[in-house]
């Protein structure tokens, strides 16, 4: 008998490795489940402890992982790290001492070593044998994936198919419409979660070395890519805000479960119940009753899609009871706001906004604001009068404030109520008690008001909310900027290793438009002179994330240009994307997309679409340098590192696998001297030691960790799991220390002066409330008799995305009744808990199936089904293999999800709902029908 | 609850008892007692107060206690109870973290016809003596709050024991340190200057089935009285 | 229903004891009280020709006795430890005691009926037959001369003795299965004073019951002589008034039972609720009232009846089946109440012990039956009339 799990984990893996020649396991063997290796404990001592940063969600906390033998056995929290504790260790704490202390984990973080020693992980390099999506596969070696995919030819008895290298052209796509670019353009690299360090290094390869403008298109827009446009808009290139939770008094979460997801999950937790041991007061505001409202002092269940107008209602309120902090507004740049109220930040309240073209009033550069009467540059004035309505040289002029007050005074309270769903007196009483904690109070808000058709507008709306009481920056307040970390991109004084820069040889540019679109203008290109409005499919100019879900569709449309290879990456966008089911078929299609190579470690929903699938690593197998939401007030930097030998041999590390590819092309700046002269870059660590390097030696010159040699100091960081600033460096006097110094918009020139690709029309610049729409700016139309309910998702706080259904540990604390309605509407259609129910939209009639939650904790007429569950591939179903079927655990396979069930657009019809600014795509505007099954 | 296959590998297991004789609480009894008891001049008590206000029902404990521990899959040394409580809007929820109380008066003990369950004199934690055990799982149906179960591995009893194999070591037990909401307290009571007596300062806590007189000491604070023990209602109303 | 309370999340710890320790409690209370009613009415009659009748109600409980341990040996994760329950002894468990009481008390009832069986054994031995090897190692080679009263007189103290300490034990055990299950504080249903009086009611009229079946089994199979026949129809016929008195005794201890439980709490009442209308009323009002005290009360209820050795066989299985399903009802019912939540606990099926358990059923009814045709039941001289 094995007496440890590591033991066990060794003979399972020999095991598997010795009857599975091939990709995966052998068809008769039933896993078994690694951890019930012994019955003993696993040993406190005698261990070694790696520290490395975790990806069971995207929180980046530290981890603290011991390992007995090459093999991880258990996974603990990094004490070093602030998302793990709140008295982190001081940095210079010896690594060893520190190995007695642990931060905390999550269930995910410690259940992430069950999807590392995943025994339904895919084991060798995989090349489709029958068509595509058909499930029939063979082993190959990794010399002849990489020959197929870099050279083509044909290779499924298809007919020809370009590899990498017939891609790899400079001349232009088409001479017609030169704004496409060069061929080059038609290697489309769409990762899925991708994180910092492996993100520069895949911008480098496809961007700077193939030459394709079409890098790392990100799952961004599936996440919450409209919370950042919409911030990005009010900041000055910022796009996160948190609240100070350890100092601050009343917080107000729209549409975000702080206790159960949000960045960073544990460190939002922690700080939350010492904030509401402290008093503070915690609303939150979710059609669902979620963990965070059961811990909140109170709970609004508003209406989905409709934040905005909440948040305008409690401006009115604040208006008419005199609790705009209007000093603040009235400082019109930085020096008065500091000078006149000791504020790190100043607002555009009083620039002038002209009423012909809505853009800023400016004499050559300068922004003028009326003060005293009289207009001046905003950068003069000590203060300026916030309420105008004037004419300046004969163009009428409204202060940004006059124009604000305008938009909220469009409705009343209880109007804006009745849009909501709640009472006009929860409207006032938040409003009320978000304005007399003085500058202690802060509006977050996360995905559940963005990731809707308006969802820019709304988090623009929630940003500004703040910017009334003038709280950002302030201790207690709302924080812009966060800790941050240091720049492991290199380009500070103190950074050895420029590779933002430089350290490129060779280095291409790229050049043309998106595939997506996305910080593309449609009115810059050819088809637009020639056909006008409405464009094919929608651009997406200030979605500087990506468009996500747009990429597959536009592929499939072959707009703006056909694609030839797409490279996924940790994707699975069929899977996670608002009805992403849709995309299936687009992916079959061999003649719009030729070619998709799929680097996954599972066999997943999007993968198992593909031609080649090449095996990666788990994360715990991985380098990265991930970077902490601004709840973390000091520098952060953590550095993931392998923690353990690769579990399966023949599986490479991405760089690995684009470092082998560029060698094999002579791509520019691989290999000998490819990271300029004297540093080669053959393999990952080549690449991430310089990262490790510049976090090491620091922003600043003198600023490095211990060390004599640069080695030492890498090893300093690497043994503590990055490195971290020490907890007294959060705050400096009223403020936080690396606060953001910037100034706060209330009004957008950008978006006013940007016309839809679609509509042709511009986008608001202000605080506003737009109904849900269509691609083309209608309303959406779905008859609520058929289709009477909304449906939401949500992440529950033991899941993330879509990896952790393999856990046997995560899906044993799964209940099995997850589509959740209220108590009401289930006794209307006779539905009790644990019954079989169909939940079914005008976009998927046949509709997903799962066992009701009858549950009083959501708000009537909403259906809510988590994340996470209802996988139809990663190995809960058996594939083709060499001929044999592989085996499967159906566990892996409970419950369902509400992504297949999501609307359409009604104009694009293959893909989502989107919100047209931030592109995000919408999760929480689809309406179903639910059914007894 | 989840499913996934409970795997057990009872012949190879047979086949190395004689081998493996590990008595973990026995063993470390040996460590533990001079250097701790003796020193205080008196016996520890440890045991735990939880923290429901704090408790996010984020289940970092079950997972760490699993893995730290090797519990098979489908069974708990430790567990969160959720329930919902109210009528829509006036909805609540509750988290109640579970594991076992280390009974001063354990039923599990008393019954235990074997001896196998015992609890340490230097700190009062109830252990089960694998070595001894044999499998009868009549504390697991004596402990009236379901801390027990027969591990499949060993077929033998097998619960929280505090992580003693930590404790002994002078560290926090699994689930103490996971713990994502800071809702456990772990230390030993019988200490007033122990971070656990210090949190429960003069609050009055609240202990599981207080009627049976098992002395649990796991204390609570602030759970709701629904959640506690057993709830009768939804069966007696099914009449 | 002032609150609703939904639950999200909780551990269902299922029943944890099956129906092995069921069949175990059982038989054991069922081995017992035929002791006791063979003892007592042996007691109570000193007749001679009741002694094939005490021999019945003596050596089955042995047998039961010696084999039910398998039940419980099977049940344990490690049976290859079960021998250590005996020097790892915890004082405060029940289960301690009863291991010695059940092991003893089976001892006592092998002693007793050897003494019962003595002097007819060694009057076979003496004859030349195809057995008398068998019966002469079963008297341990005894050459003890004289007629089967002289036999009887000379070993009657000892006899006496050893019969005493098995009525006894006997008593000891059904005392002891209640105590076993009234120890169990968290449980509603078994932490009742009750559970004793539950167990010494299911044991008499499992007991007389089984008596009555026994030995109108024996008299098929036996080829029992004529005589005894009709000297035993009499005892038979006793046996039924013990039976229907005891059926008596049985409801009104069950009353008393769901009485004391309606005002024992939340608890108490959901223990009774279980039995009378929840997912064990089948059991109970089927196999426990109306086949297991009504109908067996029935067919006793009149001489003329329970004189028929065809309807009082009818009415002992009958009761023997109530009393088994009574005992069902209590063990697993008593644990399908849940401790922690909110719904009934299931006992996952355990198809692998089910079979063993009905396999060592078999095999002990088949040992009766095989000792009915080698063992010499009937007294002496009877059996000599009859030849
Ligand atoms: N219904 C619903 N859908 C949602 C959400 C929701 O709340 N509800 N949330 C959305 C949000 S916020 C996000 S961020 C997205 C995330 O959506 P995705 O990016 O699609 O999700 P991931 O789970 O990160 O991984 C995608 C795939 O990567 C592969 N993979 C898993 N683990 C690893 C690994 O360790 N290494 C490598 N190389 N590959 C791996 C698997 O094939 C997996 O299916 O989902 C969105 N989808
Ligand atoms: N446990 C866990 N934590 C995670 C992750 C994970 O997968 N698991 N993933 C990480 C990632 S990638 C992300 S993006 C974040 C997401 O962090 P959050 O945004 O906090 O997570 P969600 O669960 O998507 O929460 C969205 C909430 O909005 C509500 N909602 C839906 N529509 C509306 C609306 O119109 N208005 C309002 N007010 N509320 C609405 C939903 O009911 C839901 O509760 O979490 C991160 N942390
Ligand atoms: S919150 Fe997310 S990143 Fe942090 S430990 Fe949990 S899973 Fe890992
Ligand atoms: S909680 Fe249960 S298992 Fe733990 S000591 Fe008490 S009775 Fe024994
Ligand atoms: S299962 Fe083991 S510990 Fe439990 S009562 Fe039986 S012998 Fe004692
Ligand atoms: S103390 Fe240890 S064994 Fe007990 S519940 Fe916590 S982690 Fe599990
Ligand atoms: S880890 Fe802590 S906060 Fe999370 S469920 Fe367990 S006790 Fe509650
Ligand atoms: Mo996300």
């Amino acid at each position: 008998m094995p007496k440890s799990r590591r033991d066990f984990i060794k003979g399972a893996m020999a095991l598997s490795g010795l009857l599975a020649m091939g990709g995966c396991l052998a068809p008769t063997d039933k896993p078994k489940m690694w951890n019930q290796g012994g019955p003993d404990p696993d040993p406190v001592e005698g261990a070694k402890v790696v520290r490395t940063v975790c990806l069971g969600c995207h929180s980046a906390c530290g981890l603290q992982v011991k390992v007995k033998d090459g093999v991880a056995i258990k996974i603990d929290g990094n004490p070093f790290h602030p998302n793990n504790k709140e008295d982190f260790l001081s940095y210079d704490t010896s690594a060893r001492q520190a190995e007695k202390v642990n931060g905390t984990v999550c269930a995910k973080g410690g259940a992430t070593m069950q999807t590392m020693y995943n025994l339904y992980r895919i084991q060798h390099p995989l090349k489709r044998v029958g068509p595509r999506g058909s499930g029939k596969w063979k082993t190959i070696t990794w010399e002849q994936a990489y020959q197929e995919i870099i050279d083509g030819g044909n290779l499924f008895g298809e007919g020809q198919v370009d590899g990498l290298k017939a891609i790899r052209s400079f001349d232009l796509i088409d001479p017609a419409a030169p704004e496409l670019g060069p061929k080059a353009n038609q290697l489309v690299f769409m990762p899925g979660r991708i994180e910092h360090g492996r993100k520069e290094f895949t911008d480098r390869w496809f961007q700077d070395a193939f030459g394709t403008v079409n890098k790392r298109l990100d799952h961004t827009s599936i996440c919450e890519t409209s919370h950042h446009v919409g911030l990005d808009l009010c900041l000055h290139k910022k796009h996160h805000i948190k609240p100070d939770i350890m100092n601050c008094e009343y917080i107000i979460f729209f549409g975000t479960s702080p206790y159960e997801a949000n960045f960073p999950m544990q460190a939002l937790a922690r700080k939350l119940n010492f904030f509401r041991e402290r008093g503070g007061q915690l609303v939150i505001v979710d059609p669902r009753f979620s963990n965070s409202a059961a811990k909140a002092a109170r709970w609004v269940p508003i209406l989905p899609g409709t934040d905005a107008a909440f948040v305008l209602g409690m401006m009115r309120w604040m208006m008419e009871h005199d609790r705009v902090d209007l000093q603040y507004l009235s400082f019109p740049n930085a020096k008065a706001a500091k000078e006149g109220a000791g504020h790190l930040t100043w607002s555009d309240a009083a620039y002038l906004v002209r009423a012909d073209d809505g853009k800023l009033l400016r004499e050559g550069k300068d922004i003028l604001v009326m003060s005293g009467g009289k207009p001046m540059p905003a950068g003069q004035a000590k203060t300026a009068d916030l309420l105008v309505d004037a004419q300046v040289a004969g163009v009428r002029v409204q202060s940004v404030y006059q124009r604000l007050v305008a938009r909220v005074k469009e409705r009343t309270v209880k109007e804006y109520a009745a849009i909501c769903g709640v009472e006009p007196k929860v409207i006032e009483r938040e409003a009320d008690a978000f304005t007399s904690h003085s500058r202690r109070a802060v509006a977050d808000f996360y995905r559940g008001p963005v990731q809707h058709t308006n969802g820019t507008y709304a988090a623009r709306t929630i940003g500004i909310l703040n910017f009334l009481i003038g709280n950002v920056s302030w201790k207690g307040g709302c924080e812009a900027h966060g800790g941050s970390h240091w720049h492991e991109m290199g380009g500070q004084p103190g950074n050895p290793y420029n590779l933002a820069k430089g350290l490129h040889p060779g280095k291409v540019k790229a050049k043309g438009a998106n595939i997506d679109r996305h910080k593309n203008r449609y009115q810059d290109t050819s088809e637009f002179k020639q056909k006008g409005y409405p464009a094919k499919r929608p651009w997406f100019p200030f979605a500087y994330n990506n468009v996500y879900q747009e990429v597959i569709p536009s592929i499939a449309a072959q707009y703006p240009y056909a694609v030839k290879c797409l490279i996924t990456y940790w994707n699975n966008v069929v899977y996670s994307a608002p009805a992403g089911s849709h995309q299936i078929a687009l992916l079959k299609d061999t003649k719009k997309l030729p070619l998709h190579v799929a680097i996954d470690i599972v066999m997943g929903e999007t993968s198992s679409l593909a031609d080649y699938i090449l095996p990666c690593r788990h994360f715990l197998e991985d380098y990265a340098t991930p970077h902490v939401a601004p709840t973390i007030l000091t520098k952060t930097s953590g550095v993931r590192q392998p923690v353990v030998p690769p579990v399966f041999k023949d599986t490479k590390m991405l760089e690995q696998i684009f470092i082998d590819l560029a060698l094999k092309m002579g791509l520019p700046g691989y290999g000998k001297d490819g990271l300029g002269p004297g540093r080669n870059l053959n393999e990952p660590w080549d690449w991430y030691k310089l990262m490790v390097a510049n976090i090491a030696n620091g922003d600043k010159e003198k600023e490095a960790v211990p060390g004599a040699t640069e080695e030492e100091r890498v090893r300093y960081v690497l043994e503590r799991g990055g490195r971290f600033e020490d907890r007294d460096k959060a705050y400096k006097g009223p403020y936080t220390n690396h606060a953001y110094k910037g100034i706060c918009k209330i009004y957008s020139e950008e978006l006013v002066t940007a016309l839809d690709s679609m509509t042709g029309k511009p986008y608001d610049p202000l605080p506003f409330y737009e109904p849900v729409r269509d691609s083309m700016g209608r309303p959406l139309a779905v008859d609520k008799g058929k289709y009477p309910f909304h449906i939401l998702t949500y992440h529950p706080v033991y899941h993330a995305q879509a990896r952790t259904a393999a856990s046997t540990w995560l899906m044993g604390v799964t209940p099995e009744n997850w589509v959740q309605i209220n108590a009401a509407d289930a006794k209307t259609l006779g539905i009790n808990s644990g019954d079989v129910v169909r939940v079914y939209s005008a976009s998927n009639q046949q509709g997903v199936q799962g066992k009701a939650l009858v549950s009083q904790a959501v708000r009537p007429g909403i259906v809510v089904i988590p994340h996470s569950l209802g996988h139809w591939q990663y190995s809960s179903k058996p594939f083709d293999l060499d001929g044999k079927q592989t085996a499967a655990a159906p566990w892996i396979g409970r419950g369902c999800s509400a992504n297949p069930v999501m609307l359409v657009d009604p104009h694009l019809k293959d893909v989502c709902l989107q919100d047209p600014i931030g592109g995000s795509s919408s999760y929480y505007d689809s309406l179903v029908a639910v059914v007894k099954a | 609850m989840a499913e996934p296959k409970k795997m057990m590998d009872r012949r190879r297991f047979l086949k190395n008892l004689g081998l493996r004789a590990t008595a973990l609480g026995a063993g470390a009894v040996l460590v533990q007692a001079p250097s701790l008891a003796r020193a205080t001049g008196r016996p520890k008590k440890y045991g735990m107060v939880i923290d429901t206000n704090r408790c996010l029902a984020c289940h970092g404990c079950t997972i760490a206690c699993t893995s730290e521990n090797n519990v098979p899959d489908g069974f708990y040394r430790s567990w969160v109870k959720i329930i919902e409580k109210g009528q829509y809007p006036e909805v609540s929820s509750h988290f109640l973290p579970r594991l076992c109380n280390n009974c001063e008066d354990a039923p599990c003990l008393n019954l235990c016809p074997t001896g196998a369950t015992y609890r340490t004199k230097e700190d009062g934690v109830v252990h089960v003596n694998r070595d001894i055990c044999v499998g009868c799982r009549i504390c697991v149906e004596a402990c009236p709050y379901g801390s027990r179960f027969v591990n499949p591995l060993t077929n033998t009893a097998d619960k929280c024991d505090f992580c003693y194999h930590r404790i002994s070591k002078g560290l926090e037990p699994a689930c103490v340190d996971a713990c994502t909401g800071r809702a456990r307290i772990f230390g030993d009571l019988n200490d007033p200057s122990s971070a656990v007596s210090r949190y429960m300062g003069g609050k009055s806590t609240q202990r599981l089935r207080a009627d049976l007189d098992t002395k649990p000491k796991i204390h609570y604070l602030y759970a709701d009285e629904a959640i506690m023990g057993p709830d009768y209602t939804q069966l007696l109303a099914r009449r | 229903m002032d609150q609703s309370v939904q639950y999200i999340y909780w551990v269902q710890h299922g029943v944890t004891l099956g129906y092995l320790i069921g069949w175990y409690l059982w038989l054991i209370s069922l081995a017992e009280g035929t002791h006791i009613v063979a003892h007592l009415s042996w007691l109570y009659y000193r007749s001679d020709d009741y002694r094939p009748l005490e021999k019945v109600g003596t050596f089955q409980p042995f047998i039961i006795l010696a084999l039910v341990p398998l039940f419980l040996v099977a049940d344990l994760g490690h049976p290859e430890r079960f021998y250590t329950m005996f020097y790892n002894w915890h004082w405060t468990s029940p289960v301690a005691y009863g291991v010695y009481i059940i092991t003893l008390c089976m001892l006592s009832y092998a002693i007793h009926s050897y003494y019962l069986f003595r002097p007819e054994l060694i009057i076979r031995a003496r004859q030349a037959g195809p057995l008398a090897g068998l019966y002469r190692l079963l008297v341990l080679g005894s050459q003890e001369q004289g007629s089967r009263e002289e036999l009887l007189q000379s070993q009657r103290r000892r006899e006496r003795f050893w019969a005493g300490v098995s009525l006894f034990f006997s008593f000891l055990g059904l005392i002891y299965l209640g105590i076993l299950l009234s120890s169990f504080k968290g449980r509603v249903m078994w932490s009742s004073s009750m559970m004793v009086f539950i167990f010494a009611s299911v044991g008499v009229t499992g007991g007389s019951a089984f008596l009555i079946l026994l030995t109108h089994l024996k008299n098929l199979l036996a080829r029992t002589p004529a005589k005894s026949i009709s000297q035993q129809r009499h005892y038979l016929a006793e046996f039924g008034i013990i039976l229907k008195y005891s059926l008596l005794a049985q409801a009104a201890v069950w009353f008393v039972y769901l009485v004391l439980m309606q005002y024992t709490g939340t608890g108490g009442r959901l223990a009774s609720y279980l039995l009378m209308d929840g997912p064990r009323a089948f059991q109970f009002w089927f196999f426990q009232v109306a086949v297991g005290l009504a109908l067996p009360f029935l067919l006793t209820l009149f001489r003329s009846l329970r004189e028929k050795p065809l309807v009082a066989s009818l009415a002992a299985v009958a009761a023997l089946v109530g009393t088994l399903a009574g005992v069902m009802n209590v063990f697993l019912g008593g644990q399908s109440l849940p401790m922690t939540h909110f719904r009934w606990e299931q006992l996952a099926p355990e198809p692998g012990k089910m079979i063993f358990g009905i396999v060592t059923m078999v095999v002990m009814f088949g040992v009766f039956l095989v000792t009915y045709r080698i063992l010499p039941y009937e007294n002496a001289d009877a059996q000599e009339g009859g030849v």
